[in-house]
């Protein structure tokens, strides 16, 4: 969400220097996580959120964003100008007709962007293993990498485990698959 | 209902200046076309009195009041775009509701609004649908309702027809000037018709350049064009030129291709190069001789229906003129044509202006 409107903005709004900002928020993502591990692990200390879900939240949002709003920026772009005004000639002020018109129009884009984010969260390992330490707050694929005792390596439980996870990830896939396909702008200019 | 005023308006993009100081005021309720070829700048002039684009320079006044630094939304503009922008994912009764719900209306004044509009522009069967189940003369009508229904004080159209197919555009163009004569709201036209322009406007802009080449009554426009470029833009087929020289200062005489004309003029030549304008529906082409003294070779005929257009060579020109369907022309006959020297414009060569 905050994702769209930093995408909204940059698409349709007149910024200066919009390719710096698009390559500013580019480059946030180019680091590997494991150089950011360790002064994240120390911010998160500090902020007394360690092994808690909030810091993941805090870190997943952070590095999925730079993806979001590269996706929606694309996808803004492609409703036509000429709506954007018309809204505007209607009485719509920016925020108004993105929330009014920009963002039911690029809804599959939205989807799309969504479960990308949400498939990169869901099987995030890295993070979740160093931020969390307690059975409470442990993500699934951390969990599942523990499974292995010290004498024996349980490969039976770990495919079943692995199998099952994937079902929510499946279930959100199908739930909006048809949103994502439905061409939703179509009708709105000729062509 | 508002008198627009544009006050030395300029544009530029960048380094580019797109309009070069235009000053022009348009009455209340008044039916005012823009017309010009693609990319004289006249979307850009309906853009800014909407309030979508800034003007580098000048003052845009409605009613006396400046309104530059408005939004679309305090200047009370509606527009109709070119590719009619409804938003695909309302229905018809949605887009056309969505300026009043902007505007904060009751539910049941927005909803009796919205009929009326709707029974206006003969929508109301369709309110429940798409704008993707519509053709595209219903989605031009949609369009305009939802400009139309709440009662702006100008209405703004760019280019609206010129996605219609020819049968439906003459159908809708008529329906804008009995819509416009039910409801005298100002109406800011913009078109790159010049045919649209002549039928609908009461008076019409002819751009080119970024700036305003003529400003008059389709008559004036047509009758008197004030240079060579709105003479071979407005009219359809395109006027004929014919070089020639001033052969008499006093009480005009020229030579032109051989013969010997005295045109109408205001002014005298300053030069001695001028070009001949007539307009093609003022030759007539005739097989018999009695009807015209220049022999003409037909080298082209187009069949308009009641009559035919007919190219002809006449010495070294190309010229195109009227004949009727009686003449039987084909193309290789031998014609003869009478020079309508009474209704000939003469221009400087140099200028293109009017003489």
């Amino acid at each position: 969400m905050i994702g769209s409107l930093c995408a909204f903005g940059l698409a349709k709004l007149r910024v200066r220097y919009k390719p710096v900002i698009l390559g500013f928020i580019l480059s946030a993502s180019m680091f590997p996580p494991i150089a950011t591990v360790s002064p994240l692990f120390m911010m998160i200390k500090a902020a007394g959120l360690r092994d808690t879900w909030f810091a993941l939240i805090i870190t997943y949002t952070t590095f999925s964003l730079p993806l979001s709003v590269w996706i929606l920026t694309n996808f803004f772009r492609e409703v036509p100008d000429e709506i954007f005004r018309a809204a505007r000639i209607d009485g719509c002020t920016s925020f108004q007709s993105y929330a009014k018109i920009i963002l039911p129009l690029s809804a599959p884009g939205i989807f799309a962007t969504a479960i990308l984010v949400f498939i990169f969260s869901w099987n995030e390992f890295l993070y979740a293993l160093t931020f969390t330490s307690t059975e409470d707050s442990r993500t699934i694929p951390v969990a599942i990498a523990l499974f292995p005792g010290i004498h024996e390596i349980p490969w039976g439980e770990i495919a079943a485990a692995s199998v099952i996870v994937t079902i929510p990830l499946l279930v959100l896939i199908f739930a909006f698959q048809k949103k994502i396909i439905e061409g939703l702008t179509a009708g709105a200019v000729k062509g | 209902m508002a008198r627009i005023e544009l006050q030395n308006i300029k544009k530029r993009f960048g380094e580019i200046t797109v309009i070069k100081n235009i000053n022009l005021s348009i009455e209340d309720g008044e039916f005012f076309t823009f017309v010009g070829p693609s990319g004289c700048g006249k979307s850009t002039i309906l853009n800014m009195i909407a309030g979508l684009e800034n003007v580098s320079d000048g003052n845009i006044l409605f009613d006396g009041v400046v309104v530059n630094n408005l939004s679309p939304k305090e200047r009370d503009v509606a527009m109709v775009f070119q590719s009619y922008a409804l938003y695909p994912h309302m229905t018809v009764y949605n887009n056309i509701a969505f300026p009043l719900r902007m505007r904060k209306y009751k539910r049941h004044q927005m909803d009796e609004e919205v009929r009326r509009v709707a029974s206006l522009l003969g929508l109301t069967e369709l309110l429940a649908r798409k704008p993707k189940e519509l053709s595209g003369g219903q989605r031009q009508r949609v369009a305009l309702g939802r400009a139309l229904v709440r009662k702006p004080k100008v209405f703004l159209l760019d280019e609206p027809l010129s996605n219609l197919d020819a049968r439906l555009r003459l159908e809708m163009r008529a329906e804008l000037k009995r819509l416009h004569g039910e409801l005298k709201i100002t109406t800011v036209y913009v078109t790159h018709d010049q045919a649209e322009a002549l039928s609908l406007s009461d008076r019409m802009a002819v751009l080119d350049e970024g700036k305003i080449q003529q400003c008059g009554s389709a008559h004036e426009v047509y009758s008197k064009p004030a240079n060579l470029f709105v003479a071979g833009f407005i009219g359809s087929p395109v006027m004929n030129f014919i070089p020639a020289f001033v052969r008499q200062q006093e009480g005009v005489e020229v030579e032109c291709n051989g013969i010997l004309i005295k045109p109408r003029t205001e002014r005298i030549p300053l030069n001695d190069s001028v070009v001949v304008g007539v307009r093609p529906e003022d030759i007539s082409v005739s097989k018999d001789e009695t009807k015209g003294e220049i022999k003409v070779s037909i080298s082209l005929v187009e069949p308009a229906g009641s009559f035919n257009w007919v190219v002809f060579g006449w010495n070294n020109l190309s010229l195109r003129g009227v004949a009727s369907v009686e003449e039987g022309f084909q193309t290789g006959d031998r014609g003869y044509m009478r020079f309508p020297s009474h209704r000939a414009i003469l221009f400087e060569e140099n200028t293109g202006e009017r003489l």
